[in-house]
């Protein structure tokens, strides 16, 4: 009976995730196509659960989710050093979701390169 | 009404805390992981005790298992609430979330009824057999409520 039920409501909670709107962590993004973006940061929002900065790429605004901003500190990160105009190159997956968002897992800012993951 | 609250929580002082303090956030994360253990474990060993033994000497697990998944759970509300707070919006309406909150529901109400029906007689060291059916919605319930909490962040 608890296994029946368990079941069942795993396979509710999996089939709902195929129509949810995704929001961070890995799995919502396509690990089979990696990419980056160097592009100067047009905005910053250093906050939980993930910092999130927006660049250009192909003429279009992209979001990209980066470490929590403990990690981000943690990795020897601050808002400062992200702040618009600095130019940043990241390497990241893009969302499975969103035709403009990624989730970098490295950046590259003034010569040093910061992981993420 | 409830996206209202949502983006009142997510507006709110907490909200704009949890956001933008790395150690507010990190804590509350941390204590929810260990507020989520002592819940889900204590509560699955009286469960266990429960079932297996028929309802037989549960009062000398649950003297101990109780009041620590007691303690689970009240981590777990304050620092539950400032995960949500973060992201309410969205969080908020995540089939997984609606998911989890269905199952606290169930849990709470098979903790009250429980403790309606059997409080007196587990304390006296007499849980009749007829108990187990609620350590089954418990270990059901609460194993659960993690597995769609956890699961909030994939979907």
């Amino acid at each position: 009976m608890r296994h029946r039920l368990f079941g069942f409501c795993l396979v509710t909670a999996l089939a709902a995730g195929g129509v949810a709107s995704a929001h961070h962590g890995w799995g919502s993004y396509d690990a089979a196509r990696k990419f980056s973006i160097t592009s100067p940061v047009e905005k910053v929002e250093w906050q939980n659960p993930h910092v999130m900065v927006v660049v250009s790429f192909q003429d279009k605004p992209w979001q990209a989710v980066l470490a929590p901003p403990f990690r981000m500190q943690a990795r020897g990160l601050d808002a400062e050093m992200l702040k618009s105009g600095t130019p940043i190159t990241l390497e990241g997956y893009p969302s499975t979701h969103s035709g403009t968002e990624m989730r970098a897992e490295r950046l590259i800012a003034a010569g040093r390169t910061y992981e993420l993951r | 009404m409830y996206l209202d609250l949502l983006s009142a929580l997510e507006g709110s002082w907490l909200g704009h805390t949890a956001r933008h303090s790395a150690w507010t956030f990190m804590v509350a994360n941390v204590l929810h992981v260990l507020g989520a253990a002592l819940l889900v474990g204590s509560i699955a060993v009286f469960d266990v005790k429960v079932l297996a033994d028929r309802g037989q000497a549960a009062w000398q697990v649950g003297r101990y298992a109780i009041p620590l998944a007691a303690a689970g759970l009240a981590l777990q509300v304050p620092t539950g609430l400032v995960l949500l707070a973060a992201e309410a919006r969205a969080l908020g309406v995540n089939p997984a979330f609606y998911a989890k909150l269905a199952f606290i529901a169930l849990g709470l109400a098979n903790v009250a009824l429980f403790h309606a029906r059997f409080g007196a007689a587990l304390r006296a060291g007499i849980l009749p057999e007829s108990a187990r059916v609620y350590a089954g919605w418990s270990l059901a319930a609460w194993v659960l409520t993690l597995v769609a909490g956890r699961m909030i962040a994939y979907l």
